[in-house]
């Protein structure tokens, strides 16, 4: 189908969009457009007013700060996949970015625009909440920011109003992390995660986990860390026992249940993408010693 | 506040050509090149950016031209598959290794698997493999089932470019 029509603006700057933002009526922003235009054409949604936020250079760069790395909300996942900066300082990302969608919806999908959209099997909200990301909102009053698992309130919905855009997603370096990893359950290459699982660790000198972060995607409503697994693992060396102990009884989180994946079979997936995950972040640690 | 059918201009260059046409703000790129410019190569399949039919060249990256409107492309460079090689000129060597390897059959998802290999061979440089053609092909659905050939045929490119 078409999309209804609608008219189309164009903003050079931040604060001309968030002016536009703050008269228009019905007006929505259009990042990469690869979720927001096929809602245009199947017409699920329609607007009045089309705000493309393509034209603002300062959304679409990726800086290093002393304890941050920021990314414009504007960044394309593709820029993210072959940037070596991020490779070097944020290897989930630059790993995990491979699985959203195909190479050629990366060309224009964004970072920012997979974030609001806030799609409970996409994998950068994940990513974003196991590395504790926060967001650089910009409104009418200013700027704000907002810590990840705040900004993700519900399905489908960021905790943002709609005078406001994402500026960037900002990175903490500051944490030690020397393992991570991924791993997605889908029904085809490019398909949305059935079940996504992230993890990143720090080991400490005596090889115990001195910290993790284990966080699950496309299990339930929004993404969100498996606080217990975690607390039972920190502090302790990770082994078979271990493992075997904390996964006796299999997951029963009160899961999304479609007719391809069943709430109880979601729960299964999660619980052996976490069984793995954990074992690989935590080998990623042992060969990251040895380096040193 | 201005009527929301109101043509836009939009001045591009497609294939090597600079052009302008006018437009709605709603109209797609793909319905653009079709029914304005008349370049109906690109076709229009699920017109959500699943099987990958209208991929095109943007400023030289492969894109679902399903997914972006007309009025984004003003002032880009666009190449469709009427852009790879024009009426009097040799095919380009995707396009042969298509021909000789049978990698078509109805021919309605080749313009756009010709686009994304066309980005990949000229972005790659030589670290070409058959696990990253098949994740390209990956963003196109040939509902002939042809991917086999299809595969062949850009294997032989690789093989091809390697040796020169």
């Amino acid at each position: 189908m078409k999309p209804a029509q609608f008219q189309y603006h164009k903003p050079q700057t931040i604060s001309e969009a968030i002016q536009l933002l703050s008269h228009l009526e019905n007006a929505r922003l259009l990042a990469g457009g690869q979720t927001l235009v096929p809602m245009l054409n199947f017409r699920v949604s329609a607007f009045d007013n089309i705000v493309d936020l393509g034209c603002i250079p300062e959304l679409s760069t990726i800086n290093e700060n002393v304890d941050s790395l920021d990314i414009g909300s504007m960044v394309t996942q593709r820029m993210l996949e072959y940037s070596s900066l991020v490779k070097e300082k944020l290897p989930l990302l630059s790993h995990a970015i491979k699985y959203v969608g195909h190479r050629q919806t990366r060309n224009r999908g964004t970072i920012g625009g997979s974030l609001c959209h806030l799609d409970p099997s996409a994998e950068i909200p994940l990513v974003a909440l196991t590395l504790r990301a926060s967001v650089e909102i910009a409104g009418p009053e200013g700027s704000r920011d907002a810590v990840i698992s705040d900004f993700i309130e519900d399905m489908l919905t960021p905790a943002i109003s709609e005078h406001e855009l994402v500026v960037k997603i900002k990175f903490p370096l500051r944490y030690m992390w020397n393992g991570w990893a991924f791993t997605e359950f889908s029904r085809r290459k490019g398909d949305f995660a059935i079940v996504a699982i992230a993890c990143v660790m720090e080991m400490g000198t005596n090889g115990e986990v001195k910290d993790l972060v284990l966080a699950a995607g496309g299990l339930c409503e929004v993404p969100f860390r498996l606080e217990k697994i975690e607390d039972a693992i920190r502090g302790k060396k990770l082994n078979q026992s271990l493992l075997a102990s904390i996964f006796e009884n299999g997951f029963s989180f009160d899961a999304l249940d479609d007719v391809f994946a069943p709430s109880w079979y979601r729960n299964r997936l999660a619980c052996t993408g976490a069984k793995r995950v954990l074992a690989e972040a935590y080998e990623r640690c042992q060969s990251y010693q040895e380096l040193i | 506040m201005t009527d929301q059918s109101e043509q836009i201009s939009i001045t591009a260059t497609f294939n090597g050509k600079e052009m302008t046409a006018g437009a709605s703000a709603r109209t797609t790129l793909v319905d653009f090149l079709r029914h304005k410019l008349d370049l109906t190569g690109t076709h229009v399949g699920c017109e959500h950016g699943v099987c990958g039919a209208c991929t095109v060249l943007v400023d030289g990256l492969a894109v679902r031209s399903c997914l972006m409107f007309a009025v984004q492309a003003v002032g880009r460079q666009i190449v469709t598959v009427e852009g790879l090689s024009s009426a009097n000129q040799d095919l380009t060597d995707i396009q042969k290794a298509f021909w000789e390897r049978h990698g078509l059959q109805c021919g309605f998802c080749t313009a756009g698997i010709l686009m994304s290999l066309e980005e990949y061979f000229s972005t790659e440089g030589n670290s070409y493999s058959e696990d990253e053609i098949k994740d390209v092909l990956s963003g196109h659905l040939c509902r002939c089932t042809g991917y086999q050939n299809i595969v062949r045929a850009a294997l032989d490119i690789v093989s091809d470019r390697t040796l020169k």
